[in-house]
C-alpha cells in the first residue's frame, strides 16, 4: 500500500490563533482513514488544511506525490482532493440536479457528468426520485446523501467527509456509513472520514488518527484503537 | 398635451411604448447594480459615475478623435469591462466580507473620482453624441429609430444575462457563491474570479446602457445621478439579482415616467421613481420578481 496524502508537521489556525500544531498523517490509497477526536479538537480544521480552504502555516501537504501545500483549493479539487463538509453545505434553492452538476464543476469531472450520475443514483437511487426538487426541502438523511454523491460527482481521488453522522437518527447514520464503507469496497475509493461517533468511524475504518487539543495523541489500526482501554474510556462511553 | 385638460388614447398609447423604449434601457443600467448587489452584496455607489464615465468615452472617441461611432462603442465597453476588473480589485476585493459601510464608502469614493476627472476634462456643459437617425411617431409620441435599437439591444442582453445566470457553468457558479461561498469553492469554483467577473459584467452592464442612453440623450457628468436614483428604484421593483426582473422594472419605471410627462411635465421624472420605490418598499420590499 503507498500513501496517497502525506501531512507532514501542518501548523495551523484561524487568524492568529492556532488550532492544529505539528500533526503529521498519511492516507493510504484504497483505505478508509478515519480521524477521530472530541469536540474542538481541531479535525474539521485538519480536513478544511488539508483542501486548501485554510492556508498551512508551517509543514507540508504532499498529494498523490505532489506538493499541494501552496495550491488554492480550487487546484486541489481539479487534482481530485474532495470535501464533503460538516453541515452537508448544499445549495438549498437549487434542485438536486443542479446540485449534483455543481459537484462536476472542475474540467475532469466535466467530461464524465452522465456516467457519473448513473454511478451516484446506483448508489443512492431515492436521489433520482428527488431530482427536480429543491435541495433545501430534502430530509436531513437525503440531505446528506446530496452532500456525499456531490462529492463523488467531483471525481475524487480522495473523498473527505466531515461528520457524516451528525444530526442523524442513530439508523439513519449507520445506513450512510455503511454507504460510505460500500463505496470504497466498490470502487477502492480512497476516504478519510472525520467523526465525532467514534464507534461507527472504527467501524468502518482501517486506520485512524485520534486528535486532541490540535495534537496527534494516538494512532493505529481502527480495530486495535477500538480495543484500546484509553480510547474505550475516552470515546466508547464505556468506564 | 390634452385637449381641454384631456389626454387623447393616442399619447397614451405613444407615451406607453415610449416608456417602454427608455425603460429597456434603464433596466439594462439597473442590472448592472442589480447583479452586483445581489451577488457580492455590494452597493456600488459608484453606479452612475460608471455611467456617466461611459458616455463622456463615447464622446471623447466619437467626438474629439474622430473614431467612428459603432467602433468607439464598442471600445466604450471594452474600456468599461477593462475598468471593471481593475476597480474590482482596487476598491471592492478588499472590503468583501467586512463592514457595509467599508464598501459603500469604498465605491462612493471611486465614483466621486471618475466624476472628479469628468469635471476637469470636460466642464459641466452639456454634450451630445453625433448621431443622426430617423424618427416615427407612436400616438404623435416621436420616437428616435436609434432609442428602439437601443431598447432591442438592451432586452436582448437582459436576456442573454438570464441565460447566463440559470443555464450555464458560470451562472451556476455564480449563484453556488451567492448561497454558499465556502461550498462553492469546495466544488472547484474559484471564488475570487467569480466575484471579480460578477463586478466587471455589472459594471459593462451598466457602461453599455449610459453608451446607448448617450446615442439619444445629452449628458452632463451629473447624469449619471438620475440614472443611478432609477437603478435603485427599479432594483427594488424587480427584486434584487434578477436580471428579466430588472427589464421588467425598467419599463415599468420608463411607462410611469413617460405617462407622467404628458399628463404633467417632464420634470416629474425623479418624483415618480422615489415615489415608486417607497410605494414598493412598503408593499413588497423583495421585489416583483426576486430570485437568484
Amino acid at each position: 500500500m503507498t500513501a496517497i496524502l502525506s501531512v507532514e508537521r501542518l501548523h495551523t489556525g484561524y487568524g492568529k490563533i492556532p488550532v492544529l500544531w505539528d500533526v503529521s498523517m498519511q492516507v493510504e490509497k484504497g483505505s478508509i482513514t478515519a480521524l477521530i477526536g472530541s469536540n474542538g479538537a481541531g479535525k474539521t480544521t485538519t480536513l478544511r488544511a488539508i483542501v486548501g480552504i485554510i492556508p498551512a502555516w508551517k509543514g507540508r501537504i504532499v498529494f498523490a506525490g505532489e506538493d499541494v501545500t501552496k495550491l488554492p483549493s480550487y487546484r486541489r479539487v481539479e487534482k481530485g482532493i474532495v470535501l464533503v463538509p460538516e453541515g452537508r453545505g448544499i445549495f438549498p434553492q437549487m434542485t438536486v440536479y443542479e446540485n449534483l452538476l455543481m459537484g462536476a464543476y472542475n474540467q475532469r469531472a466535466r467530461q464524465k457528468i452522465q456516467e457519473s450520475l448513473e454511478r451516484v443514483f446506483n448508489i443512492f437511487p431515492r436521489l433520482r426520485e428527488r431530482l427536480n426538487q429543491k435541495a433545501g426541502t430534502l430530509s436531513g438523511g437525503e440531505q446528506q446523501m446530496l452532500a456525499i454523491a456531490r462529492g463523488l460527482m467531483a471525481l475524487p481521488r480522495l473523498l473527505m467527509i466531515d461528520e457524516a453522522s451528525l444530526g442523524l437518527a442513530p439508523k439513519l447514520a449507520l445506513e450512510i456509513m455503511n454507504l460510505v464503507k460500500r463505496i470504497r469496497d466498490e470502487e477502492g475509493l480512497t476516504i478519510l472520514i472525520v467523526e465525532q461517533n467514534v464507534h461507527y468511524a472504527l467501524n468502518i475504518a482501517d486506520y485512524a488518527y485520534v486528535l486532541e487539543t490540535g495534537r496527534i495523541r494516538m494512532e493505529g489500526p481502527a480495530k486495535e484503537l477500538a480495543e484500546n482501554p484509553e480510547i474505550i474510556k475516552a470515546y466508547l462511553g464505556v468506564h | 398635451m390634452g385637449v381641454g385638460g384631456l389626454v387623447s388614447g393616442s399619447l397614451l398609447l405613444g407615451g406607453f411604448v415610449a416608456g417602454l423604449v427608455v425603460g429597456s434601457l434603464y433596466g439594462l443600467a439597473a442590472l448592472g447594480l442589480s447583479i452586483i448587489w445581489g451577488i457580492l452584496r455590494v452597493v456600488n455607489l459608484s453606479h452612475g459615475a460608471l455611467i456617466a464615465m461611459s458616455m463622456y468615452l463615447a464622446y471623447l472617441l466619437t467626438v474629439m478623435h474622430g473614431v467612428p461611432l459603432l467602433a468607439s462603442i464598442l471600445l466604450t465597453l471594452f474600456i468599461g469591462f477593462v475598468v471593471g476588473v481593475v476597480a474590482y480589485y482596487l476598491f471592492v476585493h478588499r472590503v468583501l466580507g467586512g463592514p457595509e459601510l467599508a464598501s459603500l464608502l469604498s465605491t462612493f469614493g471611486f465614483g466621486l473620482i471618475i466624476l472628479g476627472l469628468l469635471e476637469l476634462k470636460f466642464g459641466g456643459i452639456a454634450r451630445t453624441l453625433p448621431v443622426e437617425s430617423s424618427v416615427i411617431e407612436v400616438g404623435h409620441v416621436p420616437i428616435m429609430t436609434i432609442q428602439i435599437i437601443g431598447a432591442i439591444v438592451a432586452a436582448a442582453i437582459a436576456i442573454g444575462a438570464y441565460v447566463l445566470i440559470y443555464r450555464t457553468w458560470f451562472g451556476r457558479a455564480v449563484r453556488a457563491v451567492v448561497m454558499n461561498q465556502e461550498a462553492a469553492a469546495l466544488m472547484g469554483v474559484n471564488v475570487t474570479k467569480i466575484l471579480m467577473l460578477t463586478f466587471a459584467l455589472g459594471v459593462l452592464f451598466a457602461t453599455t446602457a449610459g453608451t446607448l442612453l448617450a446615442l439619444a440623450y445629452s449628458f452632463t457628468p451629473e447624469t449619471g445621478s438620475k440614472y443611478e436614483l432609477y437603478s435603485f428604484t427599479i432594483v427594488v421593483l424587480g427584486g434584487l439579482g434578477n436580471p428579466l426582473g430588472s427589464l421588467i422594472g425598467g419599463m415599468i419605471l420608463g411607462v410611469a415616467e413617460q405617462l407622467t410627462s404628458i399628463v404633467a411635465s417632464g420634470s416629474w421624472g425623479p418624483l415618480v421613481a422615489f415615489l415608486l420605490l417607497i410605494i414598493m418598499l412598503v408593499i413588497k420590499p423583495t421585489g416583483l420578481f426576486a430570485k437568484l
